[in-house]
């Protein structure tokens, strides 16, 4: 057979298809097909690995029965395939017997089989899958040949790769979505019955299994009770409790660390009845509350999903989401409980009526907000208003872990005696109950402007022993009741001036048995001391504030995650529409640059005959000019339509900055823009593609010249940072800088304030130095200049192609 | 004087690279085809070839395999429109690999560096 004859041409197939839209399967079953074809074989199959890296399903075939197509499954290793996953090329045999799939492919099928070539399929280190061509001739393929199936294995490799990104984005996406959601709807749930029910259909939501279990820790008995459940009906009334400490919930329970087991038949020594239990794998997560194990989620027999590699086993991916799912699920069980509890505690403790009713409206006025300053708003109001706590004025200091410091926060309450009055007596003119003014607008102006709010944020203490009490309220978790302030050794002098009173009571608000922060009240102006019932129930209140300011940040979390995973996926679909365009290019780049080259090279002898004098010299300069522009879009569409992969070799940095700056010094010196430069000769030489980064420098200079105009200056640098493990490069000029609605469109391609840009300078630049494994960050001074600086790793060079890049 | 083949299967850009070859110093013989180029160097000797890969009839890279096979000193400098058969290990055989541009520059720096 040819092959060079047709080498070309699937070459170009292969890329058509790895630029189409259609799903991964039906490109990989576009590609066995060409093979098959072109290379004149009875079989070609891809099998790709599953998630585990433990089989090799089979997902494409041309010359089997497609019914085949999911259904065969191939253990690593079997066969060929370990030898060459580890040499990671191609392995041909005539033997028939030495290739693994026949086995585990129907006889008949195989009949006239005289040949066959595994080709491994390989994202870096990665091991992706293989590529099976069986034939009925005796070695059919030449070694040059055996070759070219290696190449097109390569380009296979990239499509499964790219389609796995996309899809990774999506799912997470997806999850975000959904975990965001249960938490809003775990936050409403009204009954701890429903909640718990809740919790169990959004955990099968999320992770699709055939059944899941909710168990809460009874704490008097020490068992785990199932309180929730979905599927095994049978198992779940046979054992309805299990020990702390016993089978798989009672060890994560007593561990309070998540199991992830494949088959339960095989791990006798965690419970004896293993062997008869009705499903195989479990994926079993603590509840923890207040740094105890309070229950567990557990599910059985994950269920296999619409996936890109098929895994009927949990994953460590599914374990990090149900873990989410058990942090929030956690403090609402126990917000839940803690109410359901009231009923109980208020007998205890006498708890009047009236105080628990303000309870209830502040929890239900909480849940409808998820915005952390509303909510600590709430609790502020609840706690000042003359319906709810009734303290005069209360003050919320929050812990700023990395600092080490209690900050305040807000501060609610009137400045004085006078405007106390006022404000109480004219709320009740109003008739607006607790709820009405909670579920009130912040009066935001009003609220920073005032004087308590003003002392709030003027209160900010090291958390340490020595600091006094608002510290050893955080580290004890414990409430004080102060009587004495000017005169005791542990309110430091600064905070009792502040709020200038004798007696306040200082209460942890709680969440999980962290400390998150401080409420302070105090009744400065009506005088009435804060009783010991005050503090019980302004501890039980705190608690209450405390979950749901917890739950707030956990929302922003997932908030911030979301945000960036869109981000992320907007990036993809974007490369998708360049891919797309650079098809097209790609398909007429050809026939576009052949006349360019004509009509500008023609121009160019003209232009050396006239020299250079009159209008004609002047029209052929433009012609020169634009001719050179529409070679360079077409050289920029064609590079960041492809994967243009780097061309690695070990080159001094230095060297590529000075040979590029070569190109600029006459333009520099004609524009009057003064170059400084100062480079860092030790920079050790190291790996890059200096083609691509020599186009990177020329971008960016390019950018800063045309910035510049005329009369500037432009500072060239390089260095060492981060331990000399980065090598970096940085240019500033003075241009004036980057107007803010412009900057945040810089990278984006195709994006220009100039006239004969293109605005794929910046994308580009972006592209490569990613590839790099490296950033590229920016300085502006609007009105001065930019800084481009960009950050190339010395030697972790096999974490360039960063799944964010595609 | 030393001598240059060029193959392109378009007349203008065969016209404008003799131009400004010749200029160059060079003797300059052109072909439209790989199988015109065959013809020409069973006859006469030439020191160095740019060669267009998309051809009719017979490519530039198997042009380029069948030149090698008996000439493997003789340099051949693919000059493409196209810079995607980079990647394609067949024109590796190659001296050098230049995309066409209407600046002739590049393609005359190289050319100076094999025939020096
Ligand atoms: N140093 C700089 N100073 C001021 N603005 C800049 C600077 N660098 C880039 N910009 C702004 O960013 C935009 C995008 O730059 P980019 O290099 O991507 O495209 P371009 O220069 O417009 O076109 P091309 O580089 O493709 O010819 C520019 O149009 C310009 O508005
Ligand atoms: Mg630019």
């Amino acid at each position: 057979m040819d092959i060079e004859k047709i080498q070309v041409k699937i070459l170009q197939q292969i890329v058509k298809i790895a630029n189409a839209k259609p799903d991964l399967k039906t490109r990989l079953s576009k590609i066995a097909n060409l093979i098959k074809d072109d290379f004149n074989v009875a079989v070609c199959s891809i099998y790709l690995a599953d998630d585990t890296r433990n089989f090799l399903i089979l997902r494409a075939t041309t010359g089997l029965d497609q019914s085949l197509v999911d259904n065969v499954q191939v253990p690593i290793g079997e066969g060929l395939t370990g030898e060459f996953a580890r040499e990671k090329k191609a392995i041909a045999s005539d033997d028939p017997q030495r290739i693994f799939p026949k086995d585990f492919l129907p006889k008949k099928d195989l009949q006239n089989i005289k040949f066959s070539i595994s080709i491994p399929l390989f994202d870096e280190e990665d091991f992706l899958g293989v590529m099976d061509l069986l034939s009925t001739e005796q070695n059919p393929f030449d070694s040059k040949t055996v070759e070219f199936l290696e190449s097109i294995a390569n380009q296979v490799s990239g499509i499964i790769r790219n389609a796995k990104i996309i899809y990774e984005a999506n799912h997470s996406l997806s999850e975000l979505t959904k975990l965001n959601e249960i938490g809003k709807a775990l936050n409403s749930a009204s009954s701890l019955d429903s909640l718990l029910n809740l919790i169990v259909k959004t955990s099968l939501e999320l992770i699709p299994a055939r059944g899941c279990i909710l168990r809460l820790l009874n704490k008097e008995t020490n068992l785990l009770e199932i309180k929730a459940s979905s599927g095994f009906e049978e198992f779940v009334r046979r054992t309805p409790t299990i020990e702390l400490g016993q089978s798989v919930a009672g060890i994560v329970g007593k561990e309070k660390t998540p199991l992830l087991i494949h088959d339960i038949r095989d791990e006798t020594s965690l419970t004896p009845t293993s062997r008869d239990l009705p499903f195989t794998s479990i994926l079993c997560v603590p509840l923890i509350s207040k740094d105890e194990a309070i229950g567990t989620i557990g599910l059985l027999d994950k269920l296999k999903g619409e996936r890109i590699e098929v895994g009927s086993i949990f994953n460590q991916k599914d374990l990090r989401l149900l873990a989410t799912l058990a942090s929030q699920a956690a403090i609402a069980v126990e917000r839940t409980f803690y109410y359901e509890n009231m009923q109980k505690l208020a007998k205890e403790k006498e708890l009047k009526i009236r105080e628990l009713s303000i309870l209830h409206e502040i929890s239900n006025a909480m849940r409808s907000t998820t915005n952390l300053n509303r909510r600590l708003y709430m609790v502020l109001t609840a706690v000042t208003i003359g319906d709810g706590l009734g303290f005069n004025r209360a003050f919320l200091l929050m812990v700023n872990e990395k600092a080490n410091v209690l900050q305040g926060m807000m501060g609610v309450g009137p400045a004085s005696a006078e405007e106390a009055g006022k404000i109480w007596s004219g709320l009740h003119k109003e008739g607006k109950t607790l709820t009405d003014i909670l579920l009130a607008k912040i009066p935001m102006d009003e609220l920073s402007k005032s004087k308590v709010n003003e002392i709030a944020k003027s209160l900010r203490v090291q958390i340490t022993p020595e600091t006094g009490i608002l510290a050893r309220t955080v580290l004890e978790k414990k409430p004080f009741n102060i009587t004495n302030a000017s005169q005791d050794p542990e309110v430091s002098k600064d905070i009792a001036a502040k709020l200038n009173t004798n007696h306040f009571a200082s209460v942890p608000l709680l969440a999980r048995d962290k400390a998150l922060g401080v409420l302070l009240v105090d009744n400065v102006f009506n005088k009435k001391p804060i009783t010991e019932s005050d503090l019980n129930f302004l501890v039980m209140f705190a608690n209450q504030a405390g979950l749901a300011i917890e739950s707030t940040r956990l929302y922003s979390y997932l908030e911030e995650t979301n945000e960036e995973l869109k981000r992320t996926q907007q990036r993809l679909v974007e490369s998708e529409k360049l891919a797309a365009l650079g098809e097209m290019a790609a398909g007429v780049a050809h026939e576009i640059r052949n006349p360019l080259v004509s009509i500008g090279g023609f121009a160019r002898r003209l232009q050396q005959k006239l020299n250079g004098t009159g209008t004609e010299a002047k029209y052929l300069n433009i012609i020169i000019r634009e001719v050179k522009r529409l070679e360079k879009i077409l050289q920029d569409v064609l590079y960041f339509s492809k994967e243009s992969p780097l061309l690695l070799s070990k080159n001094n940095i230095n060297e590529i900055i000075e040979d590029t700056l070569l190109f600029f010094e006459s333009e520099a010196k004609e524009k009057n823009i003064t170059m400084k430069v100062s480079l860092d000769k030790q920079i050790p030489p190291f790996l890059l593609d200096s083609q691509q980064i020599k186009q990177v420098l020329i971008n960016l200079l390019t950018n800063s010249v045309q910035a510049i105009e005329k009369n500037g200056k432009l500072d060239i640098k390089s260095f060492l940072k981060n331990n000399n493990s980065v090598a970096g490069v940085e240019i500033t000029d003075t241009g004036g800088g980057i107007p803010v609605d412009v900057l945040d469109n810089i990278f984006n391609p195709f994006f220009t304030t100039k006239n004969t840009g293109t605005g794929l300078g910046l994308a580009l630049t972006r592209k490569i130095v990613e590839k790099h494994g490296g950033q590229i960050k920016i300085r502006n001074k609007i009105g001065e200049g930019v800084t481009f600086e960009i950050d190339l790793p010395i030697d972790s060079i096999d974490s360039q192609d960063k799944p964010s890049e595609v | 004087m030393p001598r240059i083949l060029v193959i392109d299967d378009e007349e203008n850009i065969r016209l404008l690279y003799e131009i400004e070859l010749k200029e160059e110093g060079y003797e300059i013989i052109t072909a439209a085809t790989a199988e015109e180029a065959l013809k020409i160097l069973e006859t006469s000797e030439v020191d160095l070839i740019t060669l267009d890969i998309r051809l009719p009839g017979m490519n530039g890279i198997e042009f380029l395999r069948k030149v090698k096979e008996k000439k493997r000193e003789l340099p051949v400098l693919m000059c493409t429109a196209y810079d995607d058969y980079k990647q394609d290990f067949g024109v590796w055989a190659s001296e050098a690999y230049i995309v066409k541009s209407s600046d002739l520059a590049e393609l005359k720096t190289r050319i100076k560096e094999f025939l020096k």
